[in-house]
């Protein structure tokens, strides 16, 4: 998954980095309204967690200018002041949620989840596509009721997928979503990483869950 | 005025005397003329005829006589009118000199004349007498005269005085329309029916005016600025607490003997937030004293609306019965705060419904927010909205939302209750005075 934060407090923004990127989630961070924007409004994320107040240009106005271009990733906004007016305020102008500081890093990670899985259409945190199961809380995947062991790159990589299930996902995508920058892009890991989960989550070659599409990538699809 | 008109009537009373008086002078001494030219002397007497051509002469009812008197002799001519009324002989004789007018005011038995009094000398048979021509005239007339006059002047002045005091009256109230109108605008004002006093004042009262919206405007200004003091204070206490907090989950992330302490010390980072946010929201919530009308139906949806998206999840549906011209006079930031709390609540309380209702009743508007949750148990009903109070004891977890509202509320003079709701849940109701 692929996060931008936007904090102009240097101690939260790194501790908030920190958090995710030990859930292995991929993080680009600004420190001030301008360099946010060019963010959020150049690239793709899974989820934006944007400071109402910054410096330069403010947060509301951040969310509203990325909602106009046409950037439909899930947003939560932080507010110190905790007022109702700020929350009214960004979630009009487009956010999707609001934590109020200081909050738990618990709590943060519980909404940004739940705004991920909404904003791929899943409402519960458990994806079942029968017989594979993936809990997107617990971080763990099973098939038939037993648990398939997966390293943390390969849930990520069998998550994206299965979170975008029935569309064709590209390696360009995975690789910007998934992996960090300073990984080495090169396509053929994730091939490396799409026949590991084959082999783990469907050894007799049955289910066939992880489609190859030609030219367009990977697509994630039970068929029944 | 009533003075004014008093003494210019006094005057006017006197000059009419006073012209009366010389116009009377001029008759008789008219009348004295008249009759020494008809005089004759005539056998060493003087003679006059016995009717003079004035008929007034010869009715004793008219109020005018003349006679003639010798020096020596005494009376020698009569009028008619003198010689057959009962004034007869009893007009005054008085020496005067030869050659002047003499005039005076004389009552006789009760009545009052002028006389005039001229002597002159006539020579008859080459001898010297002294005659004299009296003409005496009633009052009575000149009387009935004044008081006509007197009445007809206060029946005019009387008039001139009423209509001058209904134009005075009606200018004062039309000069001081302006004031009743500002004074009309400034309860407006208060009321937060309007923002600012209009220009359409004249120009007298344009620096009242003027001074008034510029009072409104840095009252509110300063309003402002100290709400933005107070939200800054919040930030920077805030950021420092994050940060600290940050600091804890991250030297101590599971380290199973640290739990405790970490524990404690969170609970104590939540508690100051939690004061913090408590604090600054009283500090902020004195009600103004000018307010702004707020349409309650429009802010409801803002909010829910906001809600929604947060609690997308849970597809909650809400619905608002209110009369959607209803406008409420507040800060619109404070009845954010309340409502905002209040439906966050039932949002998340709330199964699959919110409703609200907003109604006037009286003077009292009444606001229920109910949802179809779990409600809240009895026994916590009066401790959930004691305000400020819950704060020192608060558990974990708990937010101070409603703690909130409840000040806010009472800032306003409201009040605050919570029973169970038809739909299952809690019903929060709101009273505020309209």
């Amino acid at each position: 998954m692929r996060i931008l934060i936007i904090e102009d407090e240097t101690a939260i923004r790194e501790q908030l980095s920190d958090f995710f990127s030990k859930l292995n989630f991929v993080i680009d961070t600004a420190a001030d309204g301008r360099e946010g924007a060019y963010y959020a409004l150049e690239y793709d994320y899974d989820i934006a967690v944007i400071d109402i107040g910054l410096p330069h240009k403010d947060g509301i106005t951040i969310i509203r200018e990325l909602r106009e271009a046409g950037k439909a990733y899930p947003i939560l906004v932080l507010t110190a002041r905790g007022n109702w007016q700020d929350k009214v305020n960004g979630l009009e102008a487009g956010a999707d949620d609001y934590l109020v500081k200081p909050f738990h890093s618990e709590e943060l990670r519980a909404r940004a989840n739940a705004l991920i899985r909404r904003s791929t259409g899943n409402a519960s945190p458990v994806l079942n596509f029968a017989p594979i199961k993936i809990d997107t809380s617990a971080k763990n995947v099973s098939v038939d009721e037993r648990i398939i062991e997966l390293t943390s790159y390969e849930y990520n990589t069998l998550e994206y997928l299965a979170l975008h299930a029935g569309e064709a996902i590209s390696k360009t995508e995975l690789t910007e979503h998934l992996y960090h920058q300073d990984f080495e892009r090169d396509s053929n890991v994730i091939e490396v990483f799409v026949g590991r989960l084959r082999k783990k989550l469907d050894p007799d070659n049955t289910l066939k869950p992880i489609k190859t599409v030609r030219g367009q990538g990977y697509r994630f699809e039970i068929d029944y | 005025m009533p003075v004014l008109l008093g003494f210019s009537a006094f005057m006017l009373e006197r000059a009419f005397r006073t012209s009366l008086y010389s116009a009377e002078k001029e008759s008789l001494l008219a009348h004295t003329y008249s009759m020494m030219a008809l005089a004759e002397p005539d056998e060493g007497f003087l003679l006059l005829p016995e009717e003079l051509t004035d008929s007034r002469f010869n009715d004793p009812a008219s109020g005018l006589y003349a006679q003639v008197v010798d020096d020596e002799f005494g009376p020698v001519w009569e009028s008619i009118s003198l010689a057959i009324s009962p004034l007869a002989n009893k007009v005054p004789f008085l020496k005067v000199a030869t050659g002047n007018f003499y005039f005076s005011v004389t009552q006789i038995d009760k009545e009052v004349f002028f006389i005039s009094r001229y002597n002159t000398v006539w020579e008859i048979d080459e001898q010297d007498r002294e005659y004299q021509f009296t003409v005496i005239h009633s009052q009575a007339q000149l009387q009935r005269e004044i008081l006509n006059y007197r009445k007809t002047l206060a029946a005019w002045l009387g008039g001139l005085a009423l209509l001058l005091i209904f134009l005075q009256t009606v200018i004062i109230r039309w000069g001081l329309l302006p004031l009743q109108r500002l004074a009309t605008d400034i309860r407006q004002l208060e009321a937060g029916v309007i923002k600012a006093l209009d220009k359409n004042y004249p120009q007298e009262i344009v620096p009242v005016t003027q001074n008034i919206n510029l009072l409104l405007d840095s009252e509110q200004k300063q309003r402002k600025r100290y709400k933005n003091t107070l939200s800054d204070l919040a930030h920077s206490l805030k950021t420092p607490l994050s940060v600290i907090r940050s600091i804890m989950e991250k030297q101590f992330p599971a380290a199973n003997e640290k739990r405790g302490w970490q524990f404690a010390v969170d609970e104590q980072v939540e508690r100051m937030s939690n004061i913090i946010s408590h604090q600054l929201n009283r500090a902020s919530t004195s009600k103004a004293s000018f307010l702004s009308p707020i349409e309650l139906q429009g802010l409801f949806e803002r909010i829910s609306g906001a809600l929604t998206k947060v609690y997308r999840g849970k597809n909650i549906k809400f619905s608002i019965r209110a009369d959607n011209s209803l406008k409420y006079p507040a800060q619109e930031d404070d009845l954010m705060e309340v409502f905002g709390n209040m439906l966050e609540n039932a949002f998340k309380y709330g199964k699959s419904k919110v409703c609200v209702s907003v109604e006037k009743n009286h003077n009292q508007l009444l606001i229920k927010i109910e949802d179809d949750g779990p409600g809240v148990p009895e026994k916590l009903r009066t401790e959930i909205l004691k305000r400020g109070s819950r704060l020192d004891s608060s558990a974990p977890g708990q937010g101070i939302g409603l703690a909130v509202a409840a000040d806010i509320i009472s800032a306003y003079d409201g009040g605050i209750s919570v029973e169970t709701s038809p739909l299952g849940g809690a019903c929060f109701i709101i009273l505020l005075p309209y």
